[in-house]
């Protein structure tokens, strides 16, 4: 097999918080905390988690936009980190991003064609600004918006139609990996559908790799090949989308599941839903051991002395929990 | 977002709403007056700045001898000498202005924008020039290198840039939160060009109200140097020496006070209207 | 059995630099004693606008008409003694962000307190212990503790719970919750779901709950109003709301949502196009430009809310066709 297009190894991020206090030391602060993950060309991955699990920083750091505590990030087998200022901003061509927030992503003094004709500017500034303008004219074609567009500024524009507009600046200079941050989350149902379609039809065309990160289980499902399920910056389980929504083998996993609400008021009932009570602990301190036993309806002393290993089967199904087996037959 | 009204950056969104505002319009169009009469009068005018006359000593205001404002105790022309002060006065606070945009808005966007040690550093230089009092810093300015016009430039420049360089620095910090310089570095772009091509140009509408209240500020801080005797010398004149002069002869001739102090008021009452104009023409929230 | 709250024509209108924008058009609606109701729309379809019209929360720039009445009293813009009486007392509003309805300087429980010692009278100790319990019925971890909290010191999922405390403590008669999930964790939404469930069921409370969310609404409404461009679209049970949608905007909005049963490898249908332009909103049907089954008439002549089947209404052009 080759080596695959983006490979993460034991990536950790680690952010610095303040004491209030004059001579307290500051705090780690650990948002994401040895995770590792193979992206091939073509495929998807989802990042599932609630708040504060370390998804977004996954993000960020896959594309060097933090810097990571601890690990690599192996691009085509090269580590991000050791690259020249000018190798880097060279790889950057190939790895593009899609923020939450539609119009925040996009600089509001400039027009919608200066916005997705500046990666040109950057990776092929030997482009005439009329090769550019062709360019740009035909990706906003590309994302269902209208050329004429270009000339105008971003507040004109939907929620949706912003998005349309983040994906076509990401998509412009021909990139090979995409890192989708919740691009869809504030967006209305109605065109949360299109947007999904939007991404799917174009990685079928270009082949392009999809790291997508979402809070949202069911569009999760709907955009994935493979998924991986953060809590507290650690993987709880992670495999094809077929097993791990059909067979989930961390109690976390199956009680994120079972709290979807369904569209369908036979089978939505709120009082058979695997309750998942407390609240989420500091991530400035962690629970030792398994981070989710304090919320585990699983948890048996052995969960606070030792931190469960990583279980792989042979489809690539991983869990880290030292009970699924109980949680899968329960 | 109709077709007719076309498309509009949000500078143009904002002009437009400001030429709604009749205050601020009305504003902009006796400052364009008291500006172009500041520039013509002295050089076009019957009497010159320094035309002294014996026959007409402390003469009051009348249309009929061709001295509309009067004359001082030096029998000089005070129509001439309010608009040559206003001349003098303008430029200090347009001037001033520049130095403390130029420097305030380098340091304020590479500290925010750098942030960390060199932020902290940068910053805490403007905290120790703060703690100094403008006043003596002018003081020892003068007792070191003489009276001269230039000194009040680079006084009042050194000083006012202070406060310029922490606005855009707040800015700077809020503006480098969101997610479009995320963007921008994720596409490759370089930091000097995030920094002119994101950053500055969405820190200006702040800076450019404050600098509507600047010009000001630093018109009346000329004016008190020059009362002190700080400032502006004779020949030359301001509208601060003129009513420093004036107050001092307030009983036989009180008008050699009223028509530099009403063309002062006007011109702060003209600044602040624009500027208050201004931020609500760019105030994002109503958009 | 009388209505609780009997919304009749009602119009909300928002004057701008360019022109008027017709938030909420024609909108009628009962809502009964006990019952939970589900308002379902995009944003911009006037959903929230309703309500805060009805709760005399309306923007500087913004007008109601029409009608409002709870338990025959007319609500809509009524004096400020009428509604300070009737707020936080008999009717009870949640929205999304509970950061914003939290005095950021006052501790929780003392905002709690306040509310009774208002609206009921109490003495200060005995508020006290009132709002520590209404603390512990919401499940606040450690309530007793939490009372003495600011609300920044809480996480979204638990100012949350003490905004619905806050809403509960006068036992009032209508909750309207609007989006109060969306900016939750699902695990946190799901125990907040249950919470208004809980007071459904055991304290009779009715409640509206305003949601974009088609999966929230199954498995908490009795009944459904689905809403697009200020107007109500479809009215009706919520089962037969899902099962045999009769507007096409339902329809499309029920199809376009992936689901966990769906098939991931068939593409979604979508809804094309964009939401309406509420300053332009067109002669016709407002969901029209985007129907894939409209026809003539849809352009032509805004359609009616009519009976599709008992208790079931919906307003569209081709259900009085067939």
């Amino acid at each position: 097999m080759n080596a695959p297009l983006l490979r993460v190894e034991e990536l950790c991020v680690r952010y610095p918080v303040r004491e209030p206090g004059l001579f307290s030391r500051d705090r780690l602060l650990h948002a994401v905390d040895k995770v590792s993950f193979d992206l091939a060309a073509g495929e998807t991955l989802g990042i599932v988690g609630e708040t504060g699990c370390g998804k977004s920083s996954l993000g960020k750091a896959v594309l060097q936009l933090v810097k990571p505590a601890a690990g690599r990030v192996l691009w085509q087998g090269r580590d991000l980190a050791g690259l020249s200022a000018a190798e880097l901003k060279a790889s950057r061509r190939d790895l593009q991003i899609v923020f939450q927030d539609p119009l925040s992503s996009l600089d509001p003094r400039q027009t919608i064609g200066e916005i997705v004709g500046e990666p040109l500017r950057v990776h092929e500034p030997l482009l005439t600004a009329l090769e550019r303008a062709r360019r740009v004219d035909a990706m906003l074609e590309r994302v269902g918006l209208r050329s004429e567009m270009a000339r105008r500024y971003p507040h004109e524009f939907s929620g949706g139609q912003c998005q349309r507009i983040s994906i076509a600046r990401a998509m412009i200079a021909g990139p090979k990996l995409i890192v989708c941050d919740e691009p869809v989350s504030s967006l209305d149902v109605s065109i949360q559908a299109q947007i999904c379609n939007l991404l799917r039809d174009l990685q079928r065309e270009t082949g392009i790799a999809l790291l997508f990160i979402s809070h949202d289980l069911s569009i999760v499902r709907y955009m994935s090949h493979r998924v991986m399920v953060l809590y507290l910056g650690r993987v709880m389980e992670a495999g094809p989308r077929g097993s791990l929504f059909s067979a989930p083998r961390h109690p976390y996993t199956r009680a994120l599941i079972s709290a979807v609400p369904e569209p369908d008021p036979d089978a939505a009932s709120l009082s058979h839903t695997a309750s998942l009570d407390g609240e989420l602990p500091s991530p400035l301190d962690p629970p030792g051991g398994c981070v989710f036993r304090t919320r585990c309806p699983l948890a048996v002393p052995v969960c606070i002395t030792r931190s469960p290993p990583a279980e792989v089967d042979a489809d690539g199904h991983s869990v880290g929990c030292h009970r699924w087996r109980d949680a899968v037959t329960s | 977002m109709t077709a007719t009204a076309g498309s509009a950056s949000l500078w143009r969104k904002a002009g437009r709403r400001f030429a709604r505002n009749r205050a601020a319009m009305a504003s902009v169009v006796v400052l364009a007056l008291i500006t172009l009469a500041s520039i013509i009068v002295p050089i076009t005018w019957h009497f010159g700045i320094e035309d002294a006359s014996w026959e007409s000593i402390l003469t009051p205001p009348s249309l009929a001898d061709g001295h509309w404002f009067g004359t001082d105790a030096n029998g000089r022309d005070l129509f001439v000498r309010t608009l040559y002060g206003g001349r003098i006065s303008l430029a200090i606070g347009v001037l001033t202005t520049i130095v403390a945009l130029a420097i305030g808005v380098t340091w304020g966007a590479v500290a925010g924008f750098t942030g960390g040690r060199v932020d902290g550093l940068m910053m805490r230089f403007v905290d120790v020039l703060y703690s100094l009092p403008l006043i003596f810093f002018i003081i020892i300015l003068v007792t070191v290198f003489g009276r001269n016009i230039f000194l009040v430039f680079v006084g009042i420049g050194a000083v006012e840039w202070l406060t310029m360089s922490r606005i855009v620095r707040g800015q700077t910090l809020s503006v480098k939160t969101r997610e479009f310089v995320d963007a921008a570095v994720a596409i490759g772009v370089s930091r000097g060009a995030i920094l002119a091509r994101h950053v500055v140009p969405n820190v200006l509408g702040p800076v450019i109200v404050y600098v509507t209240l600047l010009i000001p500020t630093n018109i009346i801080v000329e004016s008190y140097l020059s009362f002190l005797g700080l400032g502006v010398q004779e020949p030359l004149t301001s509208w601060g020496l003129l009513i420093s002069q004036g107050a001092g002869q307030l009983e036989q001739a009180p008008w050699l006070l009223a028509f530099p102090a009403a063309f002062l008021a006007v011109t702060m009452f003209c600044f602040n209207f624009i500027g208050d104009g201004l931020r609500d023409a760019l105030d994002p929230r109503d958009r | 059995m009388a209505a609780l709250l009997e919304c009749r024509g009602l119009d909300v209108r928002f004057s701008t630099d360019t022109g008027t924008v017709a938030a909420v058009s024609g909108l009628d609606f009962d809502l009964a004693p006990g019952e939970c109701l589900g308002i379902v729309g995009e944003s911009g379809s006037g959903k929230s606008q309703t309500f805060l019209a009805m709760f005399g929360l309306l923007a500087a720039n913004g007008t109601a008409t029409g009608s409002v009445k709870y338990r025959g009293t007319e609500i809509l813009n009524a004096p400020r003694a009428v509604l300070d009486e009737l707020r936080g007392n008999r009717l009870a509003m949640v929205f999304q962000d509970a950061l914003s309805g939290l005095t950021p300087t006052m501790r929780v429980g003392e905002q709690l307190a306040e509310v009774l010692v208002r609206h009921q009278g109490l003495s200060r100790a005995d508020a006290r212990a009132r709002a520590i319990e209404a603390l512990e019925i919401v499940r606040l971890p450690d309530a007793a503790r939490r009372y003495e909290a600011y609300p920044f010191e809480l996480s979204g999922g638990m100012r949350q719970r003490v905004m619905i405390a806050m809403a509960s403590l006068c036992r009032p008669e209508v909750l309207v919750a609007d989006e109060c999930t969306t900016a939750l964790d699902v695990t946190v939404q799901a125990q907040v779901l249950r919470l208004l469930d809980g007071m459904k069921r055991k304290a009779g409370t009715a409640i509206v709950l305003i949601t974009h969310d088609l999966g929230v609404v199954a498995g908490l409404c009795d009944r459904v109003l689905i809403m697009y461009g200020g107007r109500a679209v479809e009215i009706g049970p919520v089962r037969r709301i899902f099962r045999e949608p009769a507007h096409p905007y339902t329809r499309a909005l029920l199809r376009s949502m992936p689901s966990l049963g769906a098939d991931p490898a068939v593409d979604l249908p979508v809804i094309p196009g964009q939401p309406p332009d509420l300053e332009n909103l067109p002669p016709g049907c407002a969901f029209a430009p985007r129907c894939t089954e409209r026809f003539a008439p849809c352009q032509a002549e805004r359609p009616a809310l009519q009976v599709a089947a008992a208790d079931h209404r919906s307003a569209c052009h081709l259900g009085r066709v067939q």
